[in-house]
């Protein structure tokens, strides 16, 4: 077991606690229905995200899905602008003009948020290019889910990607479930990164529930992947607590495999590690305090903020020409 | 200050819900995590919680579709 060190630690549980933190809210919200808004919910894959936007400098690039709230959070886009996007607000990352599916943040490396299942492999790989081209020494991590292992464009990019030795991380967050189809409905193989080898990459299924697993798995992939070394397929074994979306019919998860991923909630299992470490109840519990008092103020303040004018419906989409 | 309670929206397609069941009457005390209502789309019937500890306030009526965003009671 590796060890990681108490200053990455308290930075990872931080980062853990601002996705669970916010998808608690993004809930609260909803069910209260002051939102009315597509969210893809995170509960039980806090910790992978988190752990693997810890393992990225600030300007390392990031391709991440619709389930991307933990990618977008943990890597640190402001949440003021992160919930006006999703509210649909000017003061949003994308002027309030994609929307919880597509969140862009070029400023905190939050490239393109993808909306189909797959989609983002091929679009990490040409960013990874363009930084290997560019000699910016950036590397591009994109995660995705076990359905997305079934794409043709997995399939593609994981060749390209190992062919020219790109500097990109892929990420699999293994939450058992394409979509609401469970993964032995979808996939035979016992994993997704033995298919690694079929390309010549390296592959490693890690446990996403574990931080001395899943943080020095992503951090060597993305060591390796700087160090011209090529791509890395992390596959971090985690659990989707809840259904596709929210308020989908989740009645396809057997109430067997629910208590299954309560046993595993990284969130106990990493207040244990931090509690080993010495860090006190009191310093915890105030991260967390801290952490809803700031998302309590952007909440408020995307509530607040005008939606996008309608002088503002051609731009950013068309470019126009003399 | 009263929580409003507003129909949820739930799913991408979801404009109209229907008002299922309250599971608590007007006046009584419910929890926060409190299954309060059930609401039922095309596609799924959904519990919802309350979100606020307090004195259940329904003025949805069971049976009835609502659009989403609708107003259909209060928690005070």
């Amino acid at each position: 077991m590796a060890e990681i060190d108490r200053d990455k630690l308290l930075d990872i549980y931080t980062r853990t606690m601002k996705v669970n933190r916010t998808d608690e809210k993004f809930r609260q919200l909803l069910m209260q229905g002051k939102v009315a808004v597509m969210y893809y919910c995170v509960r039980g894959q806090e910790l992978v995200s988190a752990a693997a936007m810890a393992a990225l400098d600030d300007d390392d690039y990031v391709v991440c899905t619709y389930r991307g709230q933990g990618e977008q959070t943990a890597k640190g886009i402001p949440m003021e602008k992160w919930w006006g996007e999703c509210l649909g607000k000017e003061t949003g990352t994308c002027k309030g003009k994609g929307g919880t599916m597509h969140i862009t943040d070029p400023d905190t490396g939050i490239m393109v948020t993808t909306g189909v299942v797959g989609s983002g492999l091929p679009i990490a790989n040409g960013l990874a290019m363009a930084s290997q081209n560019n000699g910016d020494g950036k590397v591009t991590l994109v995660s995705f889910g076990d359905g997305a292992a079934n794409i043709g464009g997995f399939h593609e990019a994981m060749n390209m990607a190992q062919l020219y030795k790109l500097p990109v991380v892929f990420l699999c967050q293994n939450n058992r479930y394409g979509e609401h189809t469970a993964y032995a409905d979808h996939t035979d193989s016992d994993n997704i990164a033995s298919r690694a080898a079929g390309y010549g990459m390296k592959g490693v299924t890690v446990d996403g529930n574990n931080v001395h697993e899943v943080y020095p798995a992503v951090q060597e992939a993305v060591d390796r992947a700087r160090a011209g070394e090529g791509p890395t397929l992390v596959e971090a074994m985690c659990y989707r607590m809840m259904g596709h979306f929210f308020g989908s019919d989740f009645s396809y998860m057997p109430p067997e495999h629910l208590e299954e991923m309560q046993k595993e909630d990284p969130l106990p299992k990493l207040r244990a590690v931090m509690l080993e470490h010495q860090f006190t109840e009191e310093e915890l519990d105030k991260i967390v305090a801290d952490i809803d008092a700031q998302i309590d103020a952007a909440v408020e303040h995307a509530l607040a903020a005008d939606l996008p004018s309608t002088d503002e419906i051609y731009k950013d989409v068309l470019e126009e020409t003399a | 200050m009263a929580n409003e309670i507003r129909i949820p929206k739930l799913g991408m397609s979801a404009t109209e819900v229907v008002l299922s069941e309250w599971m608590f009457g007007e006046g009584e005390q419910v929890s926060e995590g409190d299954i309060i209502y059930t609401a039922e789309t095309d596609k799924t019937t959904v519990e919802i919680e309350a979100q606020a500890s307090g004195i259940l306030r329904p003025t949805g009526e069971e049976g009835v579709k609502y659009k989403v965003g609708d107003l259909i009671g209060t928690i005070e």
